[in-house]
This record gives C-alpha cells, structure tokens and sequence, in this order.
C-alpha cells in the first residue's frame, strides 16, 4: 500500500492541476442586489389660503386640502413636485374635486382658474384648457362635462396645447417645480370642498 | 461553569448565529423609475433573475443593453444579457413600481492574462530549470507560472542552504584531515619502540626454543 501511496497521489495531484489550468480563464460570478422600489414624484402643498373671513383652507397631509367658504370667494393653493429618480419622468397630473353637494352641469361652481408656475409668474387663465376626464380616459371641456346633476367628485385635467388629447408634463431627474392654482367659485354655489392632487406618470 | 462549557455552548450557538446574521438583508431603497448600473471589467455572458414580493407589472423592469427577456412569472423574471468586457448593465424601474425585488447577476468572466509555463528538460544527468517563457498548449509537460518574486526567494533560500552545507563539509573536511593527522603513524607501522619490542619477543622466542632439550628419547 505505501508503495502504491506516493504514485497514486502524484496522479491525483497531476489530473488536479490539469484540471485547474483548464478552467482558470473562466470564472462564474454571481451578484445578489436588494431593492425595493418607492414613489420617484413628491407632492406637497406648500400654502393655502387666503384663510380670511370669507375662506377656510386646510391643508391635510400632503396632497389634500379642503375648502370652506363663502360662494363666490376666490381660493388658491400652491405645491411642489419633486422627481427624486435619476430619469426624466412623464407626469399627468390631475385635480380631484369632490364636494359635499352634487355638481351642477358644466360645473358651473368653477367661475375661473388662473395657473402660476415659473414660466408663468404672471398667471394663466387655463379656464378653457381644463378637461374633465371621463372614466374611459377621454378628455371633455369643462363647460360640456357631463355631471348631470348627482356626481359629487370630478377629475380635472389641464390640457395647455388645447387638443383634447392628454400629454405629458415632464419633469427632469431631481428637479422641484412649483406651481400655484388660484379658483373663483361662482356666487350661486356654496358647500364644502376636499381637493386632491394626484399625478400619474410614465418614463418618456 | 467551566471553560470547556463556555466553549460548547459557543460551538452550538455560532452556526444558528450565523444562520441568522446571514438571512439579514439590507435592502437597497430606489426611487422608481430610477436607473441602477453594474459595471462589468469581463463579460462573456450574462443571466439576470429577477425576484419580487409584489407581482411584477408590464415593463416594470427594463434591462440594457442587449437584453432579452427570456420568461416571466407573476413574481419573477429571467433576462438574457449578451455582455462583453467593460460591459454596463443598466436595470430601469418602472415609475409606477412599488416592489421588494432580488437581482440575481450571474456571468461569467474570462479572465485574459499571458499563460507563462516553465519548461523542463530532462536527461539521463541532471534537471534543468529553464526561465519561464511564453511557450505554446502543445507542451507536454508545464506548470503553473510562479511570478518571479517568490523565485528570488526560493533561490536566496537554496543558495543559503547551499553555502551551509559547504560550510558544514568544509568543516567535516578539517575535522577529517586532524584525525588523519594523529592517526598516521600508528597505522603506518613505523614507530620505532613497536619494532624495537617485536624485535625482542621474536629474539627472546628464539632462545627459549635453541636453549631447551629434545624430549621423549
């Protein structure tokens, strides 16, 4: 046995480094990554008002407000969007309306909306640029939304190019926009509002 | 208790210890819609699994470049990435995802470095070492090459070795040559007072057998 010992190990150890000299040029590797994934758009209301005699704004968490005041008055709200992902992202946002009192047809308790952002410092009257969006994602000018007397909640969408269609807003990677909306009711209403502020967004 | 016991009952907790400390995952947070990159010096080819808690929506994940999708399940993914050397891999989130997800990345690298073997000749007489060269697959005989730093070493380390050893049989020479010295003239033969004495027994046996009568007549 000892006499076989010594050439068997020096086979052994020969087909060993055969063996390894054979396969030292390819390794195969292996990479485990945890992730886990969150919203990339912050939204926050940032102020409200004008919170006098004639109008209560609330803010509640970040994306609500609600509204109480005298019809007629004028009510504002200004927000942030914030895209925290490394891409640019499409965003469509939308303004959910809902009230403790039916719409009227047309939603004529919505007498005009100017918007503000950085490119408009001035103000904008997108009044005619704003679209109710149907269940079926079809876009319907405010004066013809079809709120026939019993819906409480309305879904809005600034439409700035005016084609009916929506497109996107994009917002680059790590940018903060701000914007601010300001709402003059129409004297012949009044109620409660709760206003909610939700984007929907893709990759371009 | 005793030490032994310390050390028994640490032997029996350290692979549940382990156990545990391994099954702790940290979780990186990513933004959606976010692009995370890997970076790869060698490439040849590339698999990537993909797996989620929440169900995994269309075009939630999006890998680049030269990847395809090779099947999907509620919870997971299988991509193919056909890479190359300093190959970028780049997995692209849905904005719209919210998932706990696991890349698993395997690929497999080639590793291009010079093969450097040494060469032996052999002869009836002796071994010799050749430097190491670039020489062909086709030799027969080869081994794997050792850089030149730990030849230095080695040889600093037999030409130790070897002066010893000189030093050692320089040393037995001497040791030898003293010896040989103090026993010279014994083992020649030629001291005097040995002769002179042998001389004298053969001298004094003589007389004795001259001087003594015959016997038995």
């Amino acid at each position: 046995v000892k006499k076989l010992a010594t050439p068997v190990l020096a086979v052994l150890l020969l087909l060993a480094g055969v063996g390894f000299a054979a396969i030292t040029n390819l390794i195969s590797n292996t990479v485990h990554v945890d992730v886990q994934t969150k919203t990339p758009i912050e939204i926050k209301f940032v102020d409200a008002g004008p919170n006098d005699d004639s109008v209560k704004v609330t803010i509640e968490g970040d994306n609500a407000i609600t509204v109480d005041m005298y019809a007629g008055s004028t009510f504002y709200f200004n927000y942030t969007v914030t895209n925290h992902a490394n891409n640019p992202i499409d965003r469509y946002p939308v303004v959910i309306v809902s009230s403790d009192k039916s719409f009227s047809a047309g939603l004529q308790e919505i007498q005009q909306i100017v918007y503000y952002d950085a490119n408009y410092p001035d103000g904008l009257d997108i009044t005619d640029m704003t679209y109710c969006v149907n269940e079926d994602g079809i876009l319907t000018p405010l004066r013809e939304c079809n709120t026939d007397g019993t819906a409480t909640t309305v879904e809005l969408f600034f439409d700035n190019n005016g084609d009916g269609e929506p497109q996107p807003y994009t917002i680059t990677a790590g940018a903060t926009w701000w914007y601010r909306i300001d709402v003059v009711t129409n004297p012949a209403t009044a109620g409660t509002y709760t206003i909610t502020y939700e984007e929907h967004f893709t990759l371009p | 208790m005793g030490v032994m016991d310390v050390r028994t009952v640490f032997a029996a907790f350290l692979p549940i210890f382990l156990l545990f400390t391994g099954s702790i995952v940290h979780a990186n947070e990513i933004y959606a819609g976010s692009t995370v990159s890997f970076y790869f010096e060698n490439c040849i080819n590339m698999t990537v699994d993909i797996l989620c808690s929440n169900t995994i929506g269309d075009g939630e994940f999006t890998l680049y470049p030269n990847c395809s999708l090779l099947n999907s399940t509620i919870h997971t993914q299988k991509w193919s990435c056909s890479c190359t050397n300093k190959y970028a891999l780049e997995i692209t989130t849905s904005p719209a995802s919210r998932n706990n997800c696991t890349f698993i990345i395997t690929y497999v690298e080639r590793l291009l470095m010079p093969e450097k073997v040494v060469e032996y000749h052999h002869s009836s007489s002796d071994t010799i070492v050749k430097e190491p060269e670039l020489i062909n697959t086709t030799t027969i005989e080869r081994v794997i090459y050792i850089p030149s730093e730990n030849y230095t070493s080695n040889i600093e380390y037999l030409n130790e070795t070897v002066q010893n050893l000189s030093k050692k049989i320089d040393e037995l020479y001497n040791l030898t040559q003293e010896l040989k010295q103090t026993t010279e003239p014994t083992e020649g033969g030629n001291d005097p007072k040995a002769l002179a004495i042998v001389v004298l027994m053969i001298f004094i046996l003589l007389v004795f057998l001259v001087k003594s009568p015959p016997q038995g007549r």
